[in-house]
Parts: structure tokens; C-alpha cells; sequence
């Protein structure tokens, strides 16, 4: 199944962004091994070259790193993990705020009907 | 990474026609490289030189730093834009053929992807749908293991799932030392899978870039970038 | 290589060409056949009359089929995988594309030459059942010296004459063909029908050359017609001769000529659709 990419983003950016995601999430735990570049980049059907550089961007930010021989592994430093999600949580509230500003609530609104939302959710 | 292809102030005129125009081009080693153009702006014609099966009006085309020939011909598996093989033969008398003039050609590769796709290798080419006989030649020509491939309009005429397997064979027989040449005008289609394009028209190079910087720079597409550029 | 196309340009068409050859064959037996009964050789009346002048006209028909074929298949063989889609392929093989003219020009010749020993065998066997095997018996030591007396050549000046003629003319019509085709593919488009005007234009100027070569070696038709009657039947056989030998040196050159027209154009001017 290739792998759903933005048109106007480059493509190794949002493989990583994804990959990232996919460790937060769980999907890969600390210390797993990833499958090669030439699987990933059929399964997402794009070209192995820019797997390679997203694999590349990956290992410059210390998330994954390779063994010459066995292949390439999620860390294992789970407080990088951690701080990633934390980063990453950031990064959406910051989204979701400055979206609800242009919509024009206060922030006591905001918290409000926030507060709301999760008691429904809730029940 | 080394240089695969190169074309030298290539030009082909048909009668005063200009075909293809003062043509200068590397092809490396190790990319996936889309030719784009509109129908019409020389692809095929420059594909055609590039495989010896058309000659240049003038300039030159070299192939690992030798011109066009035997040698060339050893290392290039061309997939052409219309079916070219005789019609009456057995699948697997071509690929015997194959095996037989190719040394970099891999039967085993080419069995293995027919029986995934249920075709049966005593089969005629003539008994086969349009689709079928489209297929079996893209598995011929992506069973060599050659250092440049060049597709014309692989994908041109055919349904998205038969695309996808396209796109799936391609990928998982290229090898990261080889070169793909991929020339079409459906590029969403493919963008993706690039890593290169070159944009061509009216038989000249508008624009050879990474895909990624086009992304990076323009913020759009390579096909929204098509559409711009060739706007009619 | 060059023995993987010569195997693979046979392959390709043997099974054409074996069954034209089992076809004649099969026509030789039944006619042979129908010539040696009974009825058809001793009997009166029309139905016999009917019976051989039919098994004669379609043994005849059967004999100019298998040359036509022979002849049509292998143009057409030429430009399917020279010229059309599936010169594609052909072009894209790891082989110089002269040699794969040579090949094709190679097999051609040979099964062509097939086809004319595959004649002489068919009339021999007709005349097998027409003498109904008394031409077998005929066949002893003097039929050398008979065949000297009647043809003033010996058996092997004449089975020497016969076959570089027939080589040549085998050359000459397939090389007509192939520098055709070749000079034909040049265009950008209606390759057939330029083809097939190329064709035209080579034969009327090879008419005229040859017409003006007889003329200026003082062997025209009308000379040689004149001087045979004028002289004993031996000095007849040696004009004819000195007719054979220049006729035979034109050919040479113009076999040349063609030759040279298609090894320049399949070396450097090849130009697929």
C-alpha cells in the first residue's frame, strides 16, 4: 500500500516525519531493527534514493543508527524518544492555539470548551 | 556515482524539422530519472538515439564515455513505447532469446514475475490482452540486470492497479548502481518514484532538477510545476 | 553471436518455410503419382485429357508457389525485423547491425537455394512417374557423355554455370529488395510505398545500364540472334557463352552496387519509426 505523501512537501521529509511518528506511536519500539531501505521504499512505493536520505536525516538526529553489517536500529535512549513526543505534542498544541486565535476565542474559552469536549468524549 | 550517459549538442531534424534540439544531458549512476514532456516534444526520438535506432543529425551520444553500439547495447534494456516482439512466439522462447543475447539477463527473475502475475510462460504473446503483452515486456526488459534502463510511456494506457504493479516491479528490481530512465507525461503518476526529471519541449531541455528541490524551492509539485511550465 | 543469429534467423523461419517445402513435396507424390497410372498414360478420352492437363496445372502452380513464397516470405521476413516494430529488437541486440544483415541475407540465400534443389528433386520425381522408373535405367555411365553431346557442356561445367548463376540471381533479387526496403525506411514516412518506388526506380535503371553495357560489348540480343544463325551450332554455344560471362559480370556489379547501398545505410542510417 504506497504510502499517503503531500505533492508539494519534499518526499524524504515527510518519509521521516512519518518514521518519527511511527516510533512515538509505538509502532517501533527502542532497539528495533528497520526494515531495509529497498523494502520501505517499495512498501511506500517511492524511490529507494530518497528512503536512503530520509534514513540519512534520521541517523543525523541520533533517532536511528546503523550497524555496518545487521542493518539499521531505533535507539535505544528512550528519554530522546520521549523528548521527541514531547517536541512533537508542542509542536500541535502550538498548531491547534494559534488556529482556534484566528477563529477568535480567548484562551479561557479555549480551556473551557476543551474541558467540555473531553468529559463527552468521557462518558 | 559515475556517468552513464552523456549527449553532446545532440540534434535530430526530420527533413528541416528540428525533432530534437542541441541536446546536453548527463545521466548518472544510481538515480530514477523522468523524462517529461508534452506529447510531441522529441522523448522518444531522444530515447531512439539513445538505442541506437535512430541516428543523430549531428552531435554526439556516448555511453560510459564509447559511442552508441555493441557495447552499449549490452548495458542498456530498453523498454520501447509500442509492443515489439514477434507475436507469435511463446513466452518463454523470448526468454530464452533474451537469455541467449543478453549476458546480464535473469530467467529466473523473469519466471518468478510471470507466476505472480498467473502468466503462463507457454502461452502465445498474440492470445494476450493489450495489458498482458505490456507486462510480459516490462518483465523482460526489467529481468536484465543492465546499468541503464529506459522505459518510454510504461505507464502510459493503463488501468492504476496495473500502474501500481508497474511501479512495484520497477522498484524492487532496480538495483541502487543502475539508472532508470522513465519518460512520460502522466507524472503524478510517478513523481514519487523520482528522484530526477528533466522537462522537455519542443525537442529542447527546459529544466533538469531534483525532485526534492523543486519541493523545496518552488513549494509545489513536480506536476503542478508540468502544468505551469507547459501551460497551453 | 554470430551463431546464435544465424540459429535464431533459421528458427524463425523454418516453420514457414518447412511447410512450403512438405507442401511441394506432397503435390510431387500425388502428381507423380497420377502420371503413372494406367488409365492416364495408356487411356483415351476426356476424362483422362482433363485428369493430366489438371494434375499438370496444379503441379506447375505448386512449383511457381513455392518459388514466389519463398521469395515474398523472405522480403517480408526482411522488413518485419529490420524495419518494423520488431526491428526494435533486432537493433537493440548486443550485435553490429551489418552483421545481422549479413545473417539475414546469409539464411535468405539458403533456403532459397533449398527451394531450388527442392525443384530439381520434384521434376526428377515427376519424370520418375511420367517414364514410370524407366529414367532410372537411363542413368548409367554415358549419361555424362549423352548430356555433353546434347547441351555442348559437361555435367560439371554445367552444374558450375547453373549454380553461380542461380547464386547471383538469388543475390541479385534479394539485394534489389533489401536496398529498396533500406533506402525506403530512410523516409520519414509512407516507408512501404517509398520502398516500393525505390524498387521500381533500381530495376528501370538497372534495365537501361544493362541495355547499354550489351550494346557497348557487341552482345546485344539482336547481334547474338544474328551470329547464332550465321554459325555452326558449336560456335552458337560459345557466343551464347561469351553472352552468359558479361551478363554475368553486369550482375556481379550490380549485386555489388546493391550491396554497398544497404551495408552503408544498415551501418549509419538506420531510422525506425
Amino acid at each position: 500500500m504506497p504510502w499517503n505523501l503531500d505533492s508539494d512537501r519534499p518526499i524524504f521529509l515527510q518519509i521521516v516525519e512519518r518514521i518519527q511518528m511511527d516510533i512515538i506511536a509505538g509502532k517501533y519500539t527502542p532497539g528495533d531493527k528497520l526494515p531495509s531501505v529497498r523494502d520501505l521504499a517499495a512498501e511506500a512505493a517511492v524511490n529507494p534514493n530518497t528512503m536512503q536520505k530520509a534514513f540519512q536525516e534520521l541517523e543525523r538526529t541520533g533517532l536511528v543508527h546503523s550497524q555496518r553489517t545487521s542493518g539499521r536500529f531505533i535507539t535505544e535512549d528512550t528519554t530522546m524518544i520521549e523528548e521527541l513526543k514531547t517536541s512533537f505534542a508542542n509542536e500541535k498544541i502550538h498548531e491547534f492555539l494559534t488556529l482556534m486565535q484566528q477563529l477568535g476565542f480567548e484562551n479561557e474559552q479555549i480551556l473551557d470548551m476543551m474541558n467540555r469536549n473531553m468529559k463527552e468524549e468521557q462518558a | 556515482m559515475s556517468t552513464l550517459l552523456e549527449c553532446k549538442d545532440l540534434t535530430k531534424a526530420y527533413g528541416k524539422k528540428p525533432a530534437v534540439e542541441h541536446v546536453n544531458l548527463c545521466i548518472e549512476s544510481g538515480h530514477i530519472i523522468g523524462l517529461l514532456g508534452p506529447n510531441g516534444s522529441g522523448k522518444t526520438t531522444l530515447i531512439k538515439m539513445m538505442n541506437g535506432l535512430l541516428m543523430p543529425t549531428s552531435g554526439e551520444l556516448y555511453m560510459r564515455e564509447a559511442p552508441i553500439g555493441v557495447e552499449s547495447k549490452k548495458h542498456i534494456s530498453y523498454l520501447p513505447d509500442h509492443t515489439y516482439l514477434n507475436m507469435n512466439q511463446r513466452v518463454n522462447d523470448i526468454i530464452r532469446m533474451f537469455a541467449d543475447f543478453y549476458e546480464d539477463f535473469d530467467s529466473l527473475r523473469a519466471y518468478d514475475m510471470l507466476a505472480k502475475l498467473q502468466i503462463n510462460p507457454e502461452d502465445r504473446l498474440k492470445t494476450m490482452s493489450k495489458g498482458t503483452k505490456e507486462k510480459v515486456q516490462l518483465i523482460l526488459v526489467m529481468s536484465r540486470r543492465a546499468d541503464l534502463y529506459i522505459l518510454d510511456e510504461p505507464i502510459a494506457g493503463v488501468d492504476p492497479a496495473a500502474r501500481d504493479y508497474i511501479l512495484d516491479v520497477i522498484l524492487s528490481n532496480y538495483d541502487p548502481e543502475a539508472s532508470i530512465l522513465i519518460s512520460t507525461h502522466l507524472i503524478a503518476d510517478i513523481e514519487n518514484i523520482l528522484d530526477e526529471v528533466i522537462f522537455i519541449q519542443n525537442g529542447q531541455i527546459r529544466l533538469v532538477s531534483s525532485v526534492d528541490e523543486i519541493r523545496q524551492k518552488e513549494g509545489k509539485s513536480v506536476d503542478a510545476l508540468f502544468r505551469e511550465v507547459f501551460k497551453c | 553471436m554470430l551463431g546464435k543469429l544465424i540459429k535464431y534467423e533459421f528458427r524463425n523461419t523454418a516453420k514457414v518455410m518447412l511447410t512450403l517445402y512438405l507442401f511441394t513435396a506432397a503435390v510431387t507424390a500425388v502428381g507423380s503419382l497420377v502420371l503413372s497410372m494406367d488409365f492416364v498414360q495408356h487411356g483415351t478420352g476426356n476424362i483422362t485429357d482433363v485428369l493430366t492437363i489438371a494434375t499438370m496445372l496444379v503441379y506447375i502452380l505448386a512449383v511457381f508457389a513455392l518459388f514466389v513464397v519463398t521469395y515474398i516470405y523472405m522480403c517480408i521476413h526482411f522488413y518485419k525485423t529490420m524495419y518494423s516494430d520488431q526491428g526494435y529488437l533486432t537493433h537493440t541486440l548486443p550485435v553490429k547491425p551489418l552483421t545481422t544483415f549479413h545473417v539475414k541475407l546469409l539464411v535468405s540465400t539458403i533456403w532459397i537455394l533449398l527451394s531450388c534443389l527442392l525443384l530439381i528433386a520434384s521434376v526428377f520425381t515427376l519424370l520418375i512417374g511420367i517414364s514410370r522408373g524407366e529414367i532410372l535405367a537411363e542413368i548409367d555411365s554415358s549419361v555424362f557423355e549423352r548430356f555433353r553431346t546434347f547441351f555442348g557442356l559437361s555435367f560439371g561445367q554445367f552444374l558450375a554455370y547453373g549454380g553461380v548463376s542461380v547464386l547471383l540471381s538469388c543475390l541479385n533479387y534479394l539485394l534489389w529488395v533489401y536496398a529498396s526496403m533500406s533506402i525506403g525506411q530512410l523516409f520519414g514516412q509512407h516507408k512501404i510505398g517509398a520502398s516500393i518506388a525505390t524498387g521500381a526506380i533500381l530495376s528501370i535503371i538497372s534495365q537501361i545500364a544493362s541495355t547499354i553495357l550489351m550494346v557497348i560489348t557487341g552482345y546485344s540480343t539482336a547481334l547474338l540472334v544474328e551470329e547464332a544463325s550465321r554459325y555452326s551450332d558449336q560456335t552458337a554455344v560459345s557466343i551464347f557463352g561469351n553472352f552468359m560471362n558479361s551478363s554475368m559480370i553486369y550482375n556481379i556489379i550490380y549485386i555489388l552496387i546493391l550491396y554497398v547501398i544497404c551495408n552503408v545505410i544498415v551501418r549509419k542510417h538506420i531510422n525506425l519509426d
